[in-house]
């Protein structure tokens, strides 16, 4: 199967969208997905059967899911700007959460009213909401440590602790 | 949980003589400058005599007249303009009806980074370098949940670090605040919408609020903050960021200048987990509610009796 | 000031006299210089921190007022309980009251941050959170006491001035009054530290019965002392019953004073998850502070330990020991010692220290230079008055 042109201007056109309106009362913020399929599979055949990744695809490092997930289950063979939800549906970047959902459907759940991600500018009347992948790279989901911003400056009379004989474990 | 209603000790107390008392004051500090009013003393580039007569002698915020507050905002901004050379908005935006702000955070989501406690700083006007920060961001080791043993100084390269976790402390605004009780002069008080503000230009610097309140969330004034012009944000509130001077309390007002107009708090926006949670707590459909009702939630010391209007939780496995 | 009335017998007593005011008119510049850098600087020039908020001024608050509190102990016998040979010692104890208070009310305005708006606790004028603050009623019923104190004192001395007898039947009702504005005072005072559960240390109703009970120990080997000086440099002879009295006084308040810090040191460090355990964490962080608490809580308890025996209150210079065992002891555990670790480890478990500053130190001495003078010159007169009325 070969990627049809107009499937690829779709995509590089993603690249450049900022934010994505996604409802009324609600606008998702974070920036857009880079996919970099289209220059080699807009005329190379993708191979869907599951394997440990070699060359060219080693510099895509996947550790979501550990051993257990593979491309298509979150991708479309051939699809690059969509993304597979429950029983077969497919959407596109706007709604990733949904595929997302597959997995972690609670805490997409708890996205949508609120208690899991962040938002932005308001607390009441229209929300923006970050999207997932503003906060997790879909690939290496965890978080990375980064260098905390410098601690308080201690008081002149301040004492180091004393270690306790028997802390926690 | 919004049983709280605030006591309101509104601007209708206000006594005949003391007003008469303290407008003669007045009137006799401008006559010994020779001007009409205070701030005619100093005319636009004075050396501010008049202005620190004015904060001298000006009445407690609840107190004070719809105009007698413009006068107070004016001053601040002249102030602003002698001290820093910079020309500030202080305004006094009202609470919001129908809303009674909550916090929540999200333990698990909290890495330490101390993006809050920067963005804090920066947002209310604090001093840099300092040792006055409203946000103290706790690091506690794996199985324990008792504050007594968090660090507030940890330097790591990079955080979190393996084996511990991060509680970040800040005034929890309490709808039973102790602080508020223990001020001899009323300079602190809780507002209708749930925050609990200090008159600046009212407290006397006793520091018994800071004695009394349970979560190390009151910060005195040991001098001058120190501030350059460029550090200043310029959109203030009477109530909230407005430049504060030697020996004077703060803590953290939910950033009121912000979430008064609309806007999320400056430690929440600066999260990069968005470990950080607010909203109106009168709003079955906000945020903060629906956390209270589909998450395990905890306050720091409940055994205190303080109701604290800032509530912790945990996501599952 | 009326020149001083013929009242010294000893050669050279006005000279004495003099060289002491002098010395403690040149304490209270010294004070006065530091107050002025405070002043300018604000509080960063004490050793005050985020962590202990309150050091040496508020601890010598805490001291002074249970001083000027124990004056009562002098008015309630001669005035209440019927031995009118105690009656010439009133006007001691309400000078000791009205210097006391004073000076405690300095020590507050002092660790003001912003002391010019003290007219903010002013009834009428300010705003006095009443009757939610606890700060609120101590600022009331120190004034009151002041106030009532410095009435009683005048109504006596104009009295003597007339010629005329102290009119103690309509003076009565207020010595009552100031009695119990004497405790109240001091309740009060331990109830504003007693009243915070943020701080466990304090957070304890045995808090104001200790505070009356060493207010009452200091106060009264500060008397002994006093008459001792008192006979030792002018003519006039204390009433004989007053010493014995003092001195059994002494002896049981520093007993019971005893006795609740002993229960209080049990609820503290018995039980296992105790308060007492962040407070070995503090000592063993700063062993000084440690070493200060201990060192007023042995000199008290000596104190404690010798003032019941009789052979000791008879013997006017071991009696003179064990007085200022008490008050010194008594001042370091009650002030700094109390008030200090009172604040340690904070509520968010740092454990921190506190020194005084030089500054903090001038401001002190200055302000019990300034007392000891304000005494002086009511004692002055008071004996002024009573040598012209005996003369």
């Amino acid at each position: 199967m070969r990627w049809p042109l107009p499937w690829g201007m779709v995509g590089l056109l993603w690249m450049l969208l900022p934010t994505v309106a996604a409802a009324a009362e609600f606008q998702l913020d974070g920036p857009a997905p880079q996919p970099r399929c289209a220059p080699c599979h807009a005329w190379l055949d993708a191979d869907p059967r599951p394997r440990p990744l070699a060359a060219p695809h080693d510099s895509l490092k996947v550790t979501h899911g550990g051993e257990g997930l593979w491309c298509l289950d979150c991708h479309v063979q051939d699809q690059q700007e969509s993304l597979r939800g429950g029983r077969g549906a497919v959407f596109g970047w706007d709604a990733a959460h949904r595929s997302c959902a597959l997995c972690h459907g609670a805490t997409v759940t708890a996205w949508q009213v609120g208690i899991h991600g962040k938002r932005v500018g308001n607390w009441r009347g229209p929300r923006t909401i970050q999207a997932c992948r503003s906060c997790h790279d879909a690939h290496q989901p965890a978080f990375r440590p980064v260098p905390p911003d410098p601690a308080p400056p201690r008081s002149r009379f301040w004492r180091p602790p004393s270690p306790t004989p028997e802390g926690p474990p | 949980m919004t049983d709280d209603d605030p006591d309101d000790s509104g601007p209708g107390a206000a006594w005949t003589t003391r007003r008469a008392l303290l407008k003669g004051a007045a009137a006799g500090a401008a006559l010994l400058g020779g001007g009409g009013t205070l701030a005619a003393i100093d005319g636009p580039t004075g050396i501010g005599l008049g202005d620190a007569l004015g904060d001298l002698l000006q009445d407690h915020y609840l107190r004070m007249t719809p105009a007698e507050i413009q006068g107070a905002l004016a001053r601040i901004e002249r102030q602003a303009r002698r001290r820093f050379g910079v020309t500030l908005d202080c305004r006094n935006d009202p609470p919001l009806a129908d809303v009674r702000f909550g916090f929540a955070l999200n333990l698990s989501k909290c890495k330490g980074t101390r993006r809050c406690v920067s963005a804090c700083v920066s947002e209310n006007n604090c001093g840099r370098g300092g040792t006055l920060q409203n946000i103290r961001v706790l690091e506690l080791p794996v199985g324990s949940r008792d504050l007594q043993d968090g660090n507030p100084y940890f330097t790591h390269q990079t955080v979190p670090v393996a084996g511990h976790w991060y509680v970040p402390v800040q005034c929890q605004q309490c709808a039973d605040p102790p602080c508020v009780q223990a001020c001899p002069v009323a300079a602190t008080w809780r507002e209708p919408d749930g925050i609990v503000v200090i008159d600046y230009d009212w407290c006397i610097g006793c520091r018994y609020c800071a004695t009394a309140c349970p979560y190390g969330a009151r910060h005195f004034n040991w001098g001058a903050p120190r501030l350059s012009p460029s550090d200043l944000t310029r959109q203030t509130h009477y109530l909230g960021n407005q430049p504060r001077e030697a020996g004077v309390m703060e803590k953290c007002t939910f950033c009121l200048q912000r979430t008064r107009r609309g806007l999320l708090p400056a430690c929440l926006e600066a999260c990069p987990t968005g470990a950080r949670i607010f909203g109106n707590l009168l709003d079955p459909e906000s945020e903060i509610r629906q956390v209270l009702a589909r998450r395990p939630v905890f306050r720091l010391k409940e055994e205190q009796g303080t109701e604290p209007r800032f509530w912790f939780f945990t996501d599952g496995p | 000031m009326t020149p001083p009335a013929a009242t010294s017998r000893r050669p050279g007593g006005r000279w004495a006299l003099g060289l002491v005011i002098t010395v403690l008119l040149a304490l209270m510049a010294w004070g006065g210089s530091g107050y002025r850098v405070q002043l300018d600087q604000g509080l960063t020039v004490t050793g005050l921190t985020d962590q202990v908020l309150w050091g040496l001024y508020i601890g010598n608050f805490t001291f002074l007022v249970g001083v000027a509190a124990s004056a009562v102990i002098l008015l309630a016998p001669a005035c209440l309980l019927g031995r009118p040979d105690l009656r010439p010692l009133v006007p001691l104890g309400e000078a000791v009251a009205v210097a006391a208070v004073a000076m405690s009310l300095a020590f507050v305005l002092v660790d003001l941050g912003r002391p010019l708006r003290f007219w903010h606790a002013v009834p009428l004028l300010g705003k006095l959170n009443w009757p939610g603050s606890i700060m609120a009623w101590d600022m009331g019923v120190l004034l009151g006491y002041l106030l009532l104190n410095l009435v009683l004192i005048g109504l006596t001395l104009r009295a003597w001035r007339l010629g005329r007898e102290i009119p103690h039947r309509r003076l009565a009702p207020w010595m009552l009054l100031a009695v119990g504005l004497g405790i109240a005072i001091h309740v009060v005072t331990a109830f504003l530290l007693a009243g915070l559960p943020a701080r466990p240390l304090w957070h304890s109703a045995a808090l104001a019965p200790r505070f009356i009970a060493s207010a009452f120990a200091a106060g009264s080997a500060l008397m002994i002392v006093i008459l001792a000086v008192i006979q030792g440099v002018v003519a006039w002879v204390p009433p004989p019953a007053a010493r014995p009295l003092l001195a059994r006084m002494l002896a049981a308040a520093l007993l019971i004073d005893l006795l609740l810090l002993g229960a209080e040191g049990f609820g503290l460090f018995y039980p296992a998850g105790g308060h007492g355990a962040a407070l070995q964490r503090l000592f063993q962080a700063d062993p000084v502070l440690g070493v200060w608490l201990t060192t007023g809580l042995v000199l008290s308890g000596t104190a404690a330990l010798l003032a019941p025996l009789p052979r000791v209150r008879a013997s006017p210079w071991l009696l003179h020991l064990v007085c200022v065992l008490a008050f010194v002891g008594i001042w370091m555990e009650k002030g700094l010692g109390l008030v200090v670790p009172g604040f340690l480890p904070t509520p968010l478990g740092e454990v921190a220290t506190y020194r005084s500053s030089l500054v903090e130190i001038q401001v002190t001495v200055g302000i019990w230079a300034a007392g000891i003078l304000l005494f002086l010159l009511l004692v002055r007169r008071v004996l002024a008055r009573m040598a012209s009325r005996s003369g």
